[in-house]
């Protein structure tokens, strides 16, 4: 009897203080948008049925004073892709619009952040190097969190498309666009956004992500047939500065994707960027915050030398700062193309830190914590 | 420590902990789990076991839930009055009746791509028919857990299949005539070589005896079988009427309905009996998510796919035959997502939907596969067989059967590609 109540006694410690950090994830990180922010509005105003969820995120928008088209930025799609939301966090506490309106929600799938996916060892957090010592983000989930929306079908049915997926996917952000307004929770939240573009007019959609290395689309801008052009002469310019991008066009039979259903189901241009990420990749060796931030793994660095990476893949690694300077430099260069195809919609804005500055001194040095 | 020396303390950890200290599988796994994170130097990593623990939580209540309709649905006395049915039927014809018993059992796991369903329903069902036709148990054992191994890999629904293409952006299409072409004859064929010899000159009469009918509830007694089947199915294809309920509530609800359409129940003694057969396997399912966590937080997962990407071309045949299968014991599902994805991406050049598919038919394998061994372990509470290491031993022929069906398949990808069309 007592062996029994030592045992439950072990195991009910065991479950409080676990419970304790699993509980811990759901904080989220304080943001200091740059005085350009015009307003903080709720991804609720769009969708009411979300109002106090874990899927209700915040919607930054930053105006210029001269008139122009809008552009809307999609940070922590997936959360295990930290430079996703980091690129957003970057550009909201750096951004100052002269022309046009940038809209930015930087934790797409909120509820995404809130948990790690199992079976995967990721850490709960990491730490980047500030201005003002060290700041701390969460590393998150591909997936919407299970408290919120479970249990999965056998079969994830695509709507409208009636597409078949495994089951999981029905808690993935990225493969639930359009959206229903009757949906699971995730098809809410996709449905919440494409409201959100249609009602704001939304001009250009451009959804930041990462994938591992070996993922054949990699180093890319995704975009939607509509999207090409300005996507073409962004990867060019980014091509010109040396910077190792391709242009991939959005696949017609895979449906749920934001670059495929946006673009059909509203007027936006719709396009996706994609960075390589190691800490997300099936090959990688001891998955820890470091791993994270340095983007430094030796398991990579053997599946280079085999040639199964679909980037080089040297000691060095493909570090945080790299990443999120990819995604800023090429969130810059498609608007930018946006620009020269839309004579009378051009948004311009400066403040972000270029690709050169982050390399050099790390994003971390370009947050605002004192705002 | 580099992370095949980890590796290798997990293994030797999991080893001593089931064959000399003799503790039951589950609490070995975290057993080795928390050794492989402690030598790794991450001390007791409280929140990754935690986390681990309820990676399985899924497959966890459908194993409860449906041992728990099993028992409530054998008492009622359902089973041996559709049994006495079938053998009625078909027991002239053994041909038909073996074909038509591999289909029955198959079928839960075409439309939701697990085992579990079909060896704890369909299988069931179509255990006592199997006992009373002269089937040994362990054998018996064998060819639901054959028939559930198939049918997981069949089309419609092959999760393995659907993971890996997820894992390249790949869609679910294409994949259901090969599949179909595949696994449907293997099945047919394994189940023949397991139990044929026991079909053949069935005395009708003589059998029907052997199996205790109570057929007062007439039709009434299959209405929770139905209500199993007809929710399963019509969640997939009339979504808009039928709601997604998950499959533990599903059998859930027909257990209820059990108690009230055949002979009295007792309910405490069913829930005792689904609890208690349940257990190990869930300790067992508790300590695998714990161990894959550990596995990936220390990179000794990625050793071992970096390992198997590192052979040669025949080597690495000779290595997902062994180890897409081995990780599937840990988990199919895992070994679809963790191997089967990369090599996938090593072999574009061959064609994707049966690369695919091969890889799938071999993960799918890993409910065979120790430590879990899911089908064979589920399976022997249905046959009344004690030792699961006795089912597998006589399932053979559907392991060896799958294992060169998905081979090939990977060698011939391109060729078996245009037969069905596929460029």
């Amino acid at each position: 009897m007592i062996r029994k109540l030592v045992i439950l006694a072990l195991l009910s410690a065991a479950c409080f203080i676990s419970g304790g950090m699993l509980l811990s994830q759901h904080q989220d990180e304080t943001l200091y948008p740059t005085p350009s922010l015009t307003k903080r509005m709720m991804l609720s105003d769009y969708f009411s049925v979300l109002r106090g969820g874990d899927g209700d995120t915040e919607v930054f928008e930053y105006c210029g004073d001269e008139g122009g088209g809008t552009v809307l930025i999609l940070g922590g799609t997936h959360c295990d892709e930290p430079a996703s939301y980091l690129a957003a966090y970057l550009l909201i506490e750096t951004l100052d619009v002269q022309r046009g309106r940038v809209l930015i929600v930087p934790r797409a799938n909120r509820s995404a952040l809130t948990h790690n996916l199992q079976g995967e060892g990721h850490p709960q957090t990491f730490e980047v190097e500030t201005l003002h010592g060290k700041r701390s983000f969460r590393m998150g989930s591909r997936y919407t969190n299970p408290l919120n929306q479970w249990p999965d079908p056998e079969v994830y049915l695509h709507s409208p498309s009636k597409q078949e997926l495994s089951g999981s996917d029905s808690r993935n952000l990225n493969r639930c666009y359009p959206g229903r307004a009757d949906g699971t929770y995730t098809e809410r939240v996709a449905h919440a956004l494409a409201e959100l573009i249609k009602q704001e007019k939304v001009d250009l959609v451009i959804d930041l992500h990462e994938a591992s290395p070996e993922y054949p689309v990699i180093n890319a801008i995704v975009a939607h047939e509509r999207a090409m052009d300005c996507a073409a002469f962004a990867v060019m310019e980014l091509q010109g500065q040396g910077l190792e991008y391709s242009l991939e066009p959005s696949p017609q039979n895979y449906h749920g994707l934001s670059h495929r259903e946006l673009g059909d189901h509203t007027n936006a241009l719709a396009t996706l960027m994609e960075s390589a990420n190691a800490s997300q990749g099936r090959l990688r060796g001891r998955t820890d915050a470091q791993l994270v931030v340095t983007g430094r793994d030796k398991m990579y660095t053997r599946a280079a030398e085999i040639e199964m990476t679909r980037v080089p893949f040297g000691l060095e690694g493909i570090p945080l700062d790299i990443r999120v300077a990819r995604h800023i430099e090429g969130t810059r260069q498609l608007v930018l193309a946006f620009n020269g195809l839309n004579a009378g919609k051009e948004v311009e804005f400066g403040g972000a830190p270029t690709y050169a500055e982050i390399v050099e001194r790390g994003f971390g040095k370009f947050m605002h914590e004192e705002n | 420590m580099s992370e095949g020396l980890i590796l290798a303390a997990m293994v030797a950890a999991l080893s001593i902990s089931v064959f000399f200290v003799k503790l039951p599988t589950g609490i070995a796994l975290l057993v080795s789990a928390m050794i492989g994170a402690f030598v790794a130097g991450e001390g007791i990593p409280l929140r990754h076991l935690a986390e681990g623990s309820m990676m399985y939580l899924d497959p966890m209540l459908i194993v409860l839930t449906s041992l728990f309709f099993m028992a409530v649905f054998e008492r009622s006395g359902a089973l041996s009055s559709l049994n006495v049915w079938m053998l009625r039927k078909f027991s002239s014809r053994p041909f038909i009746l073996v074909s038509l018993l591999t289909l029955f059992v198959m079928l839960p796991g075409m439309f939701t791509g697990l085992t579990a369903p079909c060896v704890l329903t369909t299988g069931a069902i179509a255990a006592p028919v199997l006992l009373a036709a002269g089937t040994p148990r362990a054998v018996a054992g064998a060819f639901i857990a054959s028939g559930a191994f198939w049918g997981m890999a069949a089309p419609p629904v092959n999760i393995c299949a659907m993971l890996i293409g997820a894992g390249v952006d790949m869609p679910y299409i294409g994949f259901d005539l090969p599949l179909l072409a595949t696994t449907v004859p293997l099945a047919l064929l394994s189940g023949h070589l397991l139990v044929g010899k026991y079909f053949r000159g069935l005395k009708t009469e003589n059998v029907c005896e052997l199996i205790e009918s109570k057929e007062s509830g007439g039709a009434l007694l299959y209405l929770p079988f139905l209500v199993v089947m007809s929710l399963m199915l019509g969640e997939r294809f009339l979504p808009q009427y039928v709601p997604h309920l998950g499959i533990p509530l599903i059998f859930v609800i027909a257990a209820v309905l059990s108690l009230f359409t055949g002979a009295r129940v007792k309910i405490k003694e069913a829930a005792d009996w689904s609890v208690k057969s349940a257990m190990p396997i869930l300790a067992l399912l508790a300590g695998i998510g714990m161990f894959i966590q550990i596995l990936t937080l220390t990179g000794a997962r990625g050793f071992i796919v970096i390992e198997l990407l590192e052979l040669s071309e025949w080597q690495r045949y000779v290595g997902i035959a062994i180890l897409v299968q081995l990780f599937g014991g840990v988990s199919a599902y895992g070994s679809s997502v963790v191997l089967g994805v990369p090599i996938l991406l090593s072999m574009l050049g061959q064609n994707n939907v049966i690369v695919a598919s091969a890889l799938s038919i071999i993960a799918s394998l890993g409910d065979f596969m120790p430590p879990t061994r899911l089908a064979v372990v589920l399976a022997g509470p249905v046959v009344g067989e004690e030792s699961s290491a006795a089912i597998l031993r006589k399932s053979l022929w559907p392991i060896v059967l799958g294992l060169a069906c998905g081979i090939g398949m990977l060698i011939y990808a391109n060729e078996i590609g245009k037969l069905f069309g596929l460029n």
